[in-house]
C-alpha cells in the first residue's frame, strides 16, 4: 500500500469500521466492508481519500441494508465488553440488552440525522460532515442537536432505566 | 444577542464554532444565565449521546484486520469454515463410513462393526448416527442385512457404555468400550423435545489418527454437543444435581438450560448444557468439591487440547455450534 495510503489506513480504518458496524451491526463484515472501500481506494486514487471511504462505504453500506434479511449473529454482539474488565453472564446479558436498544434507538432517527451522528463520532470534522452530506456548515450544528435529543429520548423511552446512560 | 439556538451550542460544544462567532457567544454567555444553563444542559446531552454510541461500539475482543497490501480483491474471510475442522470431518466421515459399511473384513474392527449391529433392534429399524462430508451429526439407516445378521450374535456381545435419555432417533447402538467414542447426539433444532425413554448412542471415533480432532467440528455445522470420551451422561434434574454435588448448580443466568447431566462413573460430576442460540451449546461441567476429578489422563489431554474449551477452578467451560470459531471463543471467554 502506498504510503499516503497508508496512513490514511492508519488513521481512518478504525473509525471507519465503526462507522461500518453501526450501520450493519456485525463487526465481521462491517471489516468486510471497510477492506473492499480501501481496495477501491488504491484502485482509484482519490484526491481527498478520507472523505471518499466514508461516501463509498456508507453507499456499501445501504446496498447492505437492502440485502439486509439476511441473519443476524448475535453472538459476536453477545461478546462486548472492555478487555480488562472480566464480566459476569448478567453484565454480558445486561450489555447486550443495552446494545440492542442503542440500536433500536438509532433505527428510530431519521436517515440524515443518524448519518451526521455517525460521521461526527467518527471524527469527521463540521466541514467534512457538510461536504459528504450536501448539509450547510451551519445546519450541522443544528442536525447533530436534534440527532443527540432523539437518540437519548428514544433510548430512554426503553422500558428499562438507562442505568448506563447515567454513568 | 439574541438568545442562543442550540444549533450553536452544540457547535461551540463540539469546538466547531468559527472564531467570530465563538467571541460573539461568549460575550453572550457572561451576560445570559439561562443561556449558560442551557450550555450545561446540551453538554449533559452530548455526553449521554456519546456514551450511548460507545454502548454500540465493536466488540472489545474483535481485532482490526492489517491494511490490504495490495489492490486486487477485498479480503473476505471464510464465514463458517474452520478448514481443519472440515477436513477433520471429512476425515473422520470417511472413516465412519469404511468402519460402517457392509460385508466381511479382515481389519480388526470387524468384530465391533457386528457388535453395533447386534444392538440393533430387528423389529426398530433405527438409525445410527454417523457424519456426512460437512461433519453435521446425521442418521443413516442400518442396512436390513446387517440387521439381520446381528441377530445371529447374542444380546451379550452389545455393551452399553453410553447413554442419554433425550433423543430424537429410537435405535440403541453399542460399542465395545475400547473403541467407545464421545457420545454423538443428533441436533435438537426448533423447540425441546420431549423427553423419550433412555437411549443409548455410540459414534465410534477414528483411533489412532491424530489429525482427526473430534472437537474440531464446532467450528463448522453439528450441533451435538460431545461428551468427555468414555464417559456415561444421565439426565437429572436440578435437585438432585444440587444433591449430588453438595451445592448449587452452576449454570449461566438467562440462558436456556437444555439438560443437567450426572456422569455414571462419576457420581460427583454433573454436566449443565445450555443452548445459547440455534444450535450453539454450553457445557459446563462441574465436580463435587471432595471428589476426584473423573477424567483420566488421555481424556483430560483430548479436552485441554480443545480450543473451545477453557477450565475455571473446579468448573469446565466447552462450547460448540455452528457459529465461527472466534466468535465461539469469545462468548467461550466471557463464559468464564
Amino acid at each position: 500500500m502506498p504510503d499516503d495510503l497508508a496512513d490514511v489506513y492508519r488513521t481512518t480504518y478504525p473509525a471507519l469500521v465503526r462507522f461500518l458496524y453501526r450501520k450493519v451491526w456485525d463487526a465481521e463484515r462491517a471489516e468486510d466492508l471497510a477492506q473492499e472501500a480501501f481496495s477501491r481506494a488504491l484502485a482509484h486514487r482519490p484526491e481527498n481519500p478520507r472523505g471518499w471511504l466514508f461516501v463509498v462505504a456508507a453507499n456499501m453500506a445501504r446496498d447492505e441494508a437492502r440485502k439486509a434479511a439476511r441473519e443476524r449473529r448475535h453472538l459476536t454482539l453477545l461478546a462486548a465488553e472492555p478487555q480488562d474488565h472480566r464480566p459476569s453472564p448478567e453484565e454480558i446479558l445486561d450489555d447486550e440488552a443495552r446494545r440492542h436498544r442503542v440500536r433500536e434507538a438509532l433505527d428510530q432517527l431519521t436517515p440524515r440525522d443518524r448519518e451526521v451522528l455517525l460521521l461526527w463520532d467518527a471524527g469527521m470534522s463540521y466541514d467534512e460532515i457538510a461536504a459528504q452530506t450536501g448539509l450547510a456548515r451551519t445546519a450541522v450544528g443544528t442536525t447533530l442537536a436534534r440527532a443527540r435529543r432523539r437518540l437519548v429520548e428514544a433510548y430512554g423511552s426503553g422500558s428499562e432505566e438507562p442505568r448506563v446512560a447515567r454513568g | 444577542m439574541s438568545h442562543v439556538d442550540e444549533g450553536t451550542l452544540h457547535a461551540y460544544l463540539d469546538g466547531e464554532l468559527p472564531g467570530d462567532e465563538r467571541t460573539r457567544l461568549e460575550a453572550h454567555l457572561a451576560e445570559c444565565a439561562a443561556c449558560r444553563d442551557r450550555l450545561t444542559e446540551e453538554r449533559g446531552l452530548i455526553e449521554r449521546a456519546d456514551r450511548l454510541l460507545t454502548l454500540a461500539a465493536l466488540p472489545a475482543g474483535h481485532t482490526l484486520r492489517p491494511a490490504p497490501e495490495s489492490v486486487p480483491r477485498p479480503r473476505r474471510r471464510p464465514r463458517f469454515v474452520v478448514p481443519t475442522a472440515w477436513a477433520a470431518s471429512i476425515a473422520l466421515a470417511f472413516f465412519t463410513g469404511w468402519l460402517l459399511r457392509p460385508g466381511p473384513r479382515s481389519s480388526g474392527y470387524v468384530a465391533d462393526e457386528a457388535k453395533i449391529a447386534a444392538a440393533v433392534p430387528a423389529d426398530t429399524p433405527g438409525p445410527a448416527p454417523t457424519r456426512d462430508a460437512g461433519g453435521r451429526a446425521t442418521l443413516e439407516r442400518v442396512p436390513v442385512e446387517r440387521r439381520q445378521a446381528a441377530k445371529a450374535l447374542p444380546d451379550s456381545a452389545a455393551s452399553a457404555d453410553l447413554s442419554y435419555s433425550r433423543s430424537e432417533t429410537s435405535a440403541s447402538v453399542s460399542v465395545t468400550p475400547g473403541v467407545v467414542g464421545n457420545a454423538g447426539r443428533p441436533a435438537l433444532r426448533g423447540g425441546a423435545p420431549a423427553p423419550i425413554p433412555p437411549v443409548t448412542v455410540a459414534v465410534t471415533p477414528a483411533p489412532r489418527s491424530p489429525s482427526v480432532n473430534r472437537f474440531a467440528e464446532a467450528g463448522a455445522e453439528p450441533a451435538s454437543p460431545r461428551r468427555p470420551i468414555g464417559t456415561t451422561w444421565t439426565a437429572i434434574t436440578a435437585e438432585p444435581a444440587r444433591k449430588l454435588l453438595g451445592t448449587d448448580v452452576v449454570s449461566i443466568p438467562g440462558i436456556p438450560v437444555r439438560d443437567i447431566l450426572q456422569n455414571a462413573q462419576a457420581p460427583g460430576q454433573v454436566m449443565v448444557e445450555q443452548e445459547v442460540a440455534d444450535g450453539t451449546i454450553i457445557q459446563l461441567l462441574q465436580s463435587r468439591l471432595d471428589s476426584t476429578p473423573a477424567l483420566t489422563a488421555s481424556q483430560s489431554a483430548a479436552l485441554y487440547a480443545n480450543p473451545l474449551q477453557k477450565t475455571v477452578g473446579r468448573l469446565q467451560v466447552r462450547i460448540s455450534g455452528p457459529l465461527k470459531t472466534d466468535s465461539l471463543l469469545k462468548l467461550l471467554d466471557l463464559a468464564r
